[in-house]
């Protein structure tokens, strides 16, 4: 009689964000659609050095176990017609593990759409709707109806002023005109406070197999944008690595993981750098995480868990190389000016992903002259400031 | 006749965690300060709280067992 054998295909994925840390939080209910799942399970070895009266060395010890988790996410946004509770679209649990701001904005502001004045094609000034705090709407999706339906009429606040003077992410076709409203939004925002993440619980079937894992920690989180051609396509991404620790494990039937339709494709949007629309085959946001565990003898393991320790985003766009007169990059890394990047794409109703970095400097990229299309790689460079990255899933 | 609240110059800085837009924008709009806007945002989500700047470790023990 043979064993039953475990195929790979039957995955499934669950997590949580726990209460506090060392305490599995059971995340079933949670189930989450992923693709190219690893779990890494190795020996932490010390190797013993005592002589033994020959060339002949013992074996290393084995102190313990490390575990690490990684897998893609489709970036989809959660649907529906408002944004969820907190905690509720579960691929946030990864963004906010990952040190950033769930924000939740449940109903538009100003509640009603609102007169803008002093239009022009990169901003506007808001009416009473819009409170006099500087940068309060930096990072948000607003709704200019006047620039177009649906995603046309979609733009990112790259600042505000105490004055209510809005300042855009893009050049507009014509001046702003018109009302404004800041739509219902889903938001994860860059945080620079000093709270620390709380971490995951996950649980991973494999092939019939569970495993627990408990105060799982992102080590390294991307968001990998590639342009949908009429020639190819490519699903937009999450990437996240996770060091976690091993809680339990049991033999249980594969679940079945939701079917969540088709991810939004990178076409048919908006992709501004410097203010100009410019071409290219997509981008890559990385938070740039680093962790590491504080040792700590008062716990079993020896260490307090992994933490961050350090954050340093960056963005790397792959653009089309343009003419000098049209997009000087070399002149913008020489410079070390600030420039926003913004990118927008979704279906116009219930599916819309915009990823905004309002203040990025260029670091200087050479001509590829590999493909058919000459391109650049520069990467941004994205300085510490309040909600300075974000990936934002705005209502129409 | 009532005086306009004072509002905040600049943004609150935000946790890592989730906040309700909508509660810290009311907040603000009355004149709450930055932790109040903040702690009024986080609060009306219902989710968990982030952890403290300084972690609580265990509580050392002397030989004895008791607390040191």
């Amino acid at each position: 009689m043979a064993f039953q054998t475990r195929k790979a295909r039957n995955t499934a994925v669950a997590l949580i964000t726990q209460a506090a840390r060392g305490t599995f939080l059971d995340p079933a209910a949670n189930k989450m659609a992923v693709s190219n799942l690893t779990l890494d399970i190795s020996s932490v070895t010390v190797s013993n050095p005592e002589y033994t009266g020959s060339v002949d060395v013992n074996g290393d010890e084995v102190v313990g176990k490390q575990c690490t988790l990684s897998y893609d996410v489709n970036l989809r946004a959660p649907g529906g017609t408002a944004p969820p509770s907190a905690g509720a679209y579960l691929p946030g649990i990864l963004f906010v593990n990952a040190k950033m701001t769930e924000v939740i904005t449940a109903s538009a502001i100003p509640a009603a759409p609102e007169a803008l004045t002093a239009g022009s094609t990169t901003g506007f000034t808001g009416g009473d709707g819009l409170t006099a705090t500087a940068d309060l709407y930096k990072g948000m999706i607003v709704q200019l109806p006047g620039a177009g339906a649906g995603l046309a009429g979609l733009s990112a606040i790259r600042t505000n002023s105490a004055a209510k003077v809005v300042t855009l992410c893009e050049t507009l076709a014509s001046a702003a005109s018109g009302n404004y409203q800041i739509p219902k939004q889903l938001a994860y925002v860059n945080s620079v406070g000093g709270t620390d993440p709380l971490p995951i619980s996950h649980k991973v079937w494999a092939g019939g197999k569970r495993y627990d894992l408990v105060d799982c920690q992102v080590t390294s989180l991307s968001v990998s944008v590639q342009t949908s051609t009429s020639r190819q396509g490519s699903i937009p991404v999450i990437r996240v690595t996770m060091s976690a620790v091993i809680y339990g494990t049991a033999d249980e039937a594969t679940p079945t993981a939701p079917a969540l339709g088709p991810t939004p494709k990178y076409r048919n949007g908006k992709q501004f750098l410097a203010l100009k629309a410019v071409g290219g085959s997509g981008f890559e946001l990385n938070l740039g995480i680093q962790t590491d565990a504080a040792p700590n003898p008062n716990f079993e393991s020896g260490d307090e868990g992994d933490e961050i320790t350090q954050k340093q985003i960056t963005l790397t766009p792959n653009i089309l190389g343009y003419r000098k007169a049209d997009f000087d990059a070399m002149a913008m890394a020489d410079a070390q000016a600030y420039h926003p990047f913004f990118a927008l794409w979704g279906n116009g109703t219930d599916q819309n992903v915009a990823v905004i970095v309002p203040d990025a400097r260029f670091t200087h990229a050479g001509d590829d002259l590999g493909g058919t299309h000459i391109t650049q790689s520069p990467q941004l460079l994205v300085d510490v400031m309040q909600k300075n990255a974000a990936i934002v899933f705005p209502y129409l | 006749m009532a005086r306009k609240p004072t509002v905040l110059a600049a943004a609150p800085t935000l946790p890592a965690a989730t906040v309700n837009f909508n509660a810290m924008h009311a907040a603000i709009a009355r004149g709450a300060s930055a932790d109040d806007a903040v702690k009024a945002g986080v609060e009306a989500t219902g989710a968990p709280k982030p952890e403290p700047e300084t972690p609580n470790a265990p509580a050392a023990k002397s030989a004895d067992g008791a607390d040191a």
